[in-house]
């Protein structure tokens, strides 16, 4: 675990806009204060410049969070640690295994039982099948849901049993490096104590945090280092 | 998951490999899929089968009607061509929209990009296995002379499976960037229909047409699971065409693949 670390040197993330009537779409952008910053490239196709120049190093021990306005950059962060945006140009190294908790219900299905999803959340999660079936039994007690409702299609849940049934999945694992958008907060007041908890031992028992938050408050409870996201380009700034 | 984005070298090679040895990522999520579609109703995927086999004896009668051949020939002939051909067509259709369907997962967690094609893949073949139900009562029904051949149907199946597979890799890839394929591909497939030997036989073209079906891969394709059942024979020269355009395919799609699996997750 202690091998994990994340190395980013002068990341470029660039969006292709297609369709985009690029003289309007460019005015009307430049302008803004929120955003990336808008450009046009070789081939006069509008571009959406979301990480511009971007280096960092994490190591073990690391609790990050990103701060910045909406569309600063902090969640397509997220997704380029999670390989989901390869950069354009630059160079990303992740080491160790990643749990993100972007999207925690990401995989789910309305139609299908609480015990259905455990396992089509698990496995979107990169779990395998043989791991959703051993943790099984602790993520069903950890939801608090009970036999009956885990057999019942989630579509029959409220919003609250939902989330609590992707928040015990989302929480059973154990990873090296943990991304998330916003600090998971879960139904009602005594769950919420509970999932806290559960939250905050996933969080100490990996090597490294990466926290998107517009919360000062949050980052600066959870977080030992803070980067500032203003228009793709990013800033260290002390605690 | 570790990765490292300068490794583009990667290649689409193991990115395939990747996704193929991960088949809880296909393989279970494509029986969730069909499950889903049908869950709440009494005959759930064997509506297809049922829909497949009024259609199939119908179009079979009139068929054969229209070009005055014996119903019991002609049938086995038309059911076992039309439901392969509807798996082929289906996969390619769907393939289309194999990465935009699944653009939620995508955008939020980085698998092997082949995962997605296969689950599509995996869905078609388990309609495809409830048609098989029809595929089978007609042959029992107008017995043509099945012998151990007709297990050959299997291999060849696996091989026009394979060539979809590679078919799907490449159409992928265009139709997530330019949304205008899925529809040009759509009705590709239409004329493919026709010019292929599903409703008619090769033999009706005369000598000078014969071309229409010795230059299409679709008709070999049919033919190398077609012929093991209803004619008892290996078609070895179908045999050689399919294997070459699965390999062609198959190599193409890969590379395709390789070269854009990092630009998807954007055009999407």
């Amino acid at each position: 675990m202690t091998e994990s670390y994340i190395r980013a040197t002068n990341l470029l993330v660039e969006f292709p806009i297609y369709n985009a009537s690029h003289r309007s779409l460019r005015k009307s952008l430049l302008s803004a204060t929120t955003g990336g910053r808008v450009a046009s490239d070789a081939g006069r196709r509008v571009t959406v410049r979301a990480l511009d120049d971007v280096s960092f190093e994490l190591r073990p021990g690391d609790r990050v969070g990103l701060v910045g306005h909406n569309g600063a950059g902090k969640t397509t962060m997220l997704r380029v640690l999670a390989g989901v945006y390869p950069p354009v140009s630059g160079r990303l190294v992740v080491k160790g295994s990643i749990v993100s908790l972007i999207d925690m219900s990401l995989g789910m299905e309305p139609e299908a039982t609480g015990y259905e999803n455990i396992f089509l959340r698990g496995i979107i999660m990169g779990l395998r099948p043989a791991e959703i079936e051993e943790k099984l039994d602790e993520i069903a007690a950890f939801s608090e849901l009970g036999e009956d409702f885990l057999n019942m299609p989630v579509r029959t849940y409220s919003s609250g049993m939902m989330l609590r049934l992707a928040f015990a999945v989302s929480t059973a694992v154990k990873s090296d490096i943990v991304l998330m958008d916003e600090w998971l907060s879960v139904g009602d007041a005594s769950f919420n104590d509970k999932a806290a908890k559960r939250l905050t031992q996933v969080v100490e028992e990996s090597a490294i945090l990466v926290l998107a938050s517009h919360s000062p408050d949050m980052v600066k409870r959870m977080c030992n280092r803070v980067f500032s996201f203003e228009h793709g380009k990013i800033t260290e700034i002390s605690v | 998951m570790e990765h490292d984005n300068t490794l583009k070298s990667y290649g689409g090679l193991r990115e395939f490999l990747a996704a193929l040895a991960t088949p809880h990522l296909w393989a279970l999520l494509a029986w969730y899929d069909i499950r889903q579609r049908y869950r709440r109703s009494v005959l759930g995927p064997f509506w297809v089968t049922l829909s497949t086999g009024v259609m199939i004896g119908t179009m079979g009668l009139l068929w054969s009607v229209l070009f005055k051949s014996d119903v019991r020939a002609y049938l086995p002939f038309f059911a076992v061509g039309n439901i392969v051909w509807t798996f082929y067509s289906t996969q390619i259709n769907e393939a289309c929209l194999g990465f935009t369907q699944f653009e939620n997962i995508i955008k939020q967690i980085r698998f092997p990009m082949a995962v997605y094609l296969l689950r599509i893949l995996m869905r078609n073949l388990i309609i495809l296995a409830h048609n098989c139900v029809i595929i089978i009562v007609v042959l029992v029904w107008l017995a043509p002379p099945l012998t151990w051949v007709a297990w050959l149907a299997l291999p060849g199946l696996l091989l026009g499976s394979a060539a979809m597979m590679g078919a799907s890799l490449i159409v992928s890839v265009f139709c997530t960037r330019f949304r205008d394929m899925p529809m040009i591909v759509q009705n590709l497939m239409l004329v493919m229909f026709y010019i292929t030997p599903i409703i008619w036989r090769p033999s009706a073209l005369g000598p000078q047409h014969q071309w229409v079906a010795t230059y299409n891969p679709f008709a070999h394709l049919i033919e190398i699971v077609r012929a093991p059942l209803i004619e008892a024979r290996f078609p070895v020269e179908s045999w050689l065409w399919s294997l070459a355009t699965a390999a062609i395919l198959l190599i193409f799609g890969v590379m395709l693949q390789g070269r854009f699996k990092d630009r998807i997750a954007y055009w999407l």
